[in-house]
């Protein structure tokens, strides 16, 4: 790593002070500034950014694509739901991942999280992360650590741009990806207006037509936006509406007998509608706004439906509604202090229900789960100040559950500042504890999974609320156009709720959640970036993340131990630029036994953009040069342990224009 | 900065590993963990084997019949058999369509495929109550192990049927004895994998497994005792030492059919007698009949390796004027005890009524048998339990 550092330290004499759009300098941005509006306000702890220049030079369609590129954050299929994507921080999933869009969760306790993939970058601004437990101004679902996605705004000027862009499989005909993203906003009758809309359809992937199963699913991804502002001197009031709708069929194959196989088609139908309306006023100290926010999410469930049947033998509906008040002041300044506080209500309720036709016109009608509820009370206040060079940030997050009562969560944050010469330093030190309450998922959530392993899962009301305690210690060095900084961190979680299975004298297997002891990640995340000259900048992320079952001593299941990525941005001619971008995932127990294996993975991209002129982007790509694929799916009793992507080496070629 | 790369090396020092598992470890079987324990002794219960020691598993949630790889021994005509299913669909996943896998004592197995559809299920049949219904319709398919032929018929025909040895319909098995059919086929439960069945329930992605992989043949080719064994009696025969192996019934009266014989385990439980009914004897006597029957037996006490020489026991007279009697015998004595008394390995009956003779035995413990005149010189021993 010191090679590495020095190698990339070496070259300060190539540094330039006027900057090209395309390098990477601000693009990731590990920040202890205050953001504004709907960004993170927990300013002292470390805040890691991607923003929309960095989107858009890596030509990434969706969130999911570039939230790997920050050390320590990954993602995964979420489970049952192919095609899904959710977020790991620190080797911590989807449950211990508070996703936000403009600083309000999305998809909360729905019943398979946030699907990243769905979320397009059309609309993005910038997208921020904190990781492990380490802010009191984030809610339960924040042990792991927060992403929130801000979206763009109004302008006073109309503006309007359109993206089209397609994937390709070099090696097949099947498997496309088309895109479109499409925006407009400006100001009508002194209303800010913004619109966004962006579909994303693929194909299905066949690559051995002797096999049943697919390699890849069949989907389309729309994600839509409306937000309106009003200015009313110092108050604003606003308006916001976000949907995402979805719809996957993936076709595996499971035995029909004990001797052949058969195809099972899961479609998963999913709507979520978010609808904000708030009010912000600036005061001469500080800030105020307040925000009502209700989401509902309608998913509809396919499971292992035989296509040869003219019926569907399963489906599961779930009707999620969750209603939200927030009140936050933000900013006020007492006595050399810096305080931010506020207060939320929410209730979230759920209702699922089961339609089983095992034979052709007897349909089976099953209330899973009849509007359960669960309601919710919060307030938290983040105070910082300074001693010296040293920038204190104590904080706590008061949390009470109409079933678990009351918690008390208590953090700090101490950043240390530094200057010498050219060179900043930046040290922070940051021990969060955490408290979540079982999700509606965990607690009543009943889900079959009929497959060969013949399970079914079903929540448990008896769960107790988990809880942790994170470490997060970590270093910041810029000098001059580089900066590299390393952070080390321990997360502990106590009560972990998992799945296990449950005794049962029946043949079919039930597993259900349960609190298990604790489990802990700990490691590493190292991030190095330099601009070279005016031409050339790169970046490398690295990260080693181990979470272990400290019952067992075992590494818990699908979290790599090592990724790391590498990226070089280089102008070779005015309004060209070209990325060289190899992506390194580790190999990664699938099971929690720890018997089989994933192997790792290195994809090596070549990414070009040309500015044709300031109204047309054209660009274009080469992913996975090395073709580095798994083998094409088979028909197995077993399910293939191999986390690789099937789709191999692709082509991306795409425009944007401005049209306004 | 110093602090922080410390930290790094002695981070780097503890990094776990991800390991390659060893291939195939979830397939591999411990074959030696099998639920079937090999007694061979039997008691004076029927039994339907298929019923007590099935060989499948369903699946209710996939409707799937997984063969659980059950082995049987089934003894027809003096041989000996292995016999394994190992599928009970075809390539079109229609069930009710056998691949059977078989093997003749000391010889290589082969496999037949058997259509034993019966009426299907109500998936797979609309029809299927009416058709239940229907006994030209609800057939099984019967088969014979020997010659591998195979025919459709009633259960009337196949009652009268000695060619047979086995039949299906559906998951229904059955064999040619007792009330199915006029044969003295046998069969038994030899061996069942214990790894199926984690506690206590079909682990149907273990089944999966060996179903999509080599079908059980590494559990068939287990090289396992064909006779020492508990052939169960089956449906319709009430007694291990049924009459009809030991006693021809004729217009005349009653003879001795001496060709078979039984292994009778001791009232202590460790010894064991091996006898057979030799003759029957039978005089009239007035408007009755006396009849002698003489056993030949031979003792393996509870401190012996082998039967002792043979002897032969006529118990008294049984006159047919007398409505019942029940004897209790002894062979460690040779004698008739009563049978509140314990020490009797056997109990012999006989009800005479309005000129109708019937006659029994019972075994107090368990037996093998029955085992004709060529075999039993091989036991020289009785098998222990």
């Amino acid at each position: 790593m010191t090679v590495i550092l020095s190698f990339f330290l070496g070259f300060k004499g190539l540094m330039a002070q006027n900057l090209v759009t395309t390098e990477f300098r601000d693009s990731i941005v590990v920040t202890g500034e205050r953001e504004v509006q709907s960004g993170l306000i927990d300013a002292p702890v470390k805040v890691e950014v991607l923003n929309e220049e960095y989107f858009e030079q890596q030509q990434y369609q969706d969130l999911a694509e570039g939230i790997n590129d920050i050390a320590g954050v990954s993602t995964q299929e979420s489970s049952r739901r192919a095609g899904s994507q959710s977020a790991l921080i620190q080797g911590f999933g989807e449950n211990s991942v508070l996703v936000m869009i403009d600083g309000t969760p999305v998809s909360q306790n729905s019943s398979f999280g946030v699907d990243l993939s769905q979320i397009s970058t059309s609309d993005i601004k910038k997208v921020e992360v904190i990781k492990g437990g380490a802010s009191a101004l984030y809610g339960s679902q924040a042990m792991g650590g927060v992403i929130n996605i801000v979206t763009k705004r109004p302008t006073k000027k109309t503006k309007a741009s359109l993206q089209v862009s397609s994937l390709q499989p070099t090696g097949t005909s099947e498997g496309i990806i088309a895109n479109f993203q499409g925006n407009a906003q400006g100001s009508v009758f002194g209303i800010g207006a913004k619109m966004s809309l962006s579909v994303r359809d693929q194909e299905s992937l066949d690559l051995d037509k002797n096999s049943l199963i697919k390699d890849d699913v069949d989907y389309s991804k729309i994600h839509g936006s409306l937000y309106l502002k009003k200015d009313f001197g110092l108050t604003k009031v606003f308006g916001q509406y976000i949907g995402l709708f979805g719809k996957t069929i993936s076709e595996s194959s499971r035995p029909i007998s004990s001797s052949s196989f058969g195809v099972s088609r899961n479609v998963t139908d999913s709507t979520s509608s978010n609808i904000r309306l708030g009010i912000e006023r600036e005061f001469e100290n500080g800030n105020l706004r307040a925000l009502v926010n209700r989401e509902i999410t309608k998913d509809e469930l396919a499971l292992n439906d035989n296509p040869n049947t003219p019926y569907t033998e399963t489906i599961k509906t779930t009707d999620f509604e969750a209603k939200r008040f927030d009140l936050l002041y933000r900013d006020l300044k007492v006595a050399g202090q810096n305080l931010t506080f506020g207060t939320l209500v929410k209730e979230d309720e759920v209702s699922q229900e089961t339609i089983n036709e095992a034979v052709a016109g007897t349909v089976v009608r099953t209330l899973d789960i009849d509007q359960k509820k669960i309601r919710s009370y919060e307030a938290f206040v983040q105070d910082s100040f300074f001693i010296g060079s040293f920038e204190v940030a104590p904080g706590a997050r008061y949390q009470y559950d109409d079933n678990f009562g009351s918690y008390l969560s208590p953090k700090i944050n101490i950043s240390h500042y530094y200057d010498y010469k050219d060179t900043s330093f930046k040290t922070w030190a940051t021990v969060g504890t955490g408290y979540r309450a079982p999700s509606v998922k965990e607690r009543f959530f009943t889900l079959d999974h009929t497959s060969v392993a013949n399970y079914i899962v079903q929540g448990n009301e008896g769960l107790e609320p988990e809880e942790s305690l994170s470490f997060q210690l970590g270093e910041e060095v810029r000098y001059r156009q580089s900066s590299l900084y390393v952070n080390f961190f321990l997360n502990r979680v106590s009560n972990l709720i998992n799945t296990v299975e449950v005794e049962t004298n029946t043949s079919t297997r039930i597993f259900s959640y349960e609190n298990v002891e604790e489990v802990y990640s700990r490691g590493l995340e190292l991030g190095l970036k330099s601009r070279f000259s005016e031409r050339l900048s790169g970046l490398l992320n690295f990260s080693y993340t181990e979470t272990v079952d400290s019952e067992t001593d075992l590494l818990i299941a699908n979290r790599p131990l090592y990724q790391a990525m590498g990226s070089l941005s280089y102008s070779f001619l005015p309004k060209w630029n070209s990325i060289l971008q190899a992506r390194y995932t580790g190999s990664q127990y699938s099971d929690n036994e720890n018997l089989r294996t994933s192997p790792s993975s290195t994809n090596v991209d070549l990414k070009l953009n040309y500015d044709w002129n300031k109204n047309l982007r054209i660009f274009s790509s080469l992913t996975n040069i090395f073709d580095n694929a798994r083998e094409p799916s088979q028909d197995l009793v077993v399910p293939s342990t191999d986390f690789r992507s099937a789709r191999g080496r692709e082509i991306f070629i795409g425009l944007k224009a401005s049209i306004l | 900065m110093k602090y922080i790369l410390c930290l790094i090396f002695i981070l780097s020092i503890g990094c776990r590993e991800v390991k390659e598992a060893p291939a195939n470890s979830e397939a591999d079987l411990d074959l030696q963990s099998f639920i079937v324990k090999p007694s061979p002794y039997v008691g004076d219960e029927s039994l339907d084997v298929f019923l007590a020691h099935p060989w499948y598993s369903y699946d209710q949630a996939n409707h799937i019949i997984w063969p659980v790889f059950q082995l049987y021994s089934l003894k027809t005509d003096g041989a000996y058999f292995k016999i394994q299913v190992i599928d009970y669909y075809d390539s079109n996943a229609a069930p009710g369509n056998y691949t059977i896998r078989i093997a003749r004592e000391g010889e290589p197995p082969y496999e037949v495929s058997l259509s034993a559809q019966g009426c299907g299920n109500v998936f797979t049949n609309p029809d299927y109550d009416s058709c239940t219904q229907d006994p030209n319709r609800n057939v099984y398919t019967y088969f014979d192990v020997s010659t591998g032929q195979s025919w459709i018929m009633s259960d009337f025909e196949a009652s009268q049927n000695t060619e047979w040895d086995i039949a299906f319909n559906g998951t229904s098995g059955k064999i040619n004895s007792g009330e199915s059919g006029p044969g003295s086929t046998r069969i038994a439960p030899l061996y069942l994998y214990q790894g199926f069945f984690p506690n206590g329930a079909a682990d149907f992605q273990r089944l999966a497994q060996i179903s999509f992989g080599d079908k059980g043949r590494e559990i068939f080719n287990l090289d396992l005792n064909l006779r020492n064994i508990p052939f169960s009696l089956p449906a319709g025969v009430e007694r291990v030492v049924n009459e009809p192996d030991w006693l021809i019934s004729e217009d005349d009266g009653f003879s001795a059919k001496s060709s078979n014989w039984w292994i009778v385990k001791g009232s202590d439980g460790n010894s064991y007698t091996k006898f057979r009914v030799l003759k029957i004897e039978e005089e009239e006597s007035g408007n009755d009949i006396e009849s002698k029957i003489t056993l030949e037996y031979a003792i393996q006490t509870k401190n012996s390796v082998s039967f002792s020489t043979l002897r032969e026991w006529t118990l008294p007279l049984i006159s047919s004027g007398t409505r019942l009697i029940r004897w209790c015998l002894d062979f460690d004595t040779e004698s008739v005890i009563e049978c509140s008394e314990s020490g009797h390995e056997l109990r012999f009956s006989s009800l005479s009524r309005r000129g109708r003779r019937q006659w029994r035995f019972n075994v107090s413990l368990g037996a093998i048998g029955p085992i004709d005149n060529e075999q039993i010189i091989d036991w020289v021993s009785a098998p222990q339990d």
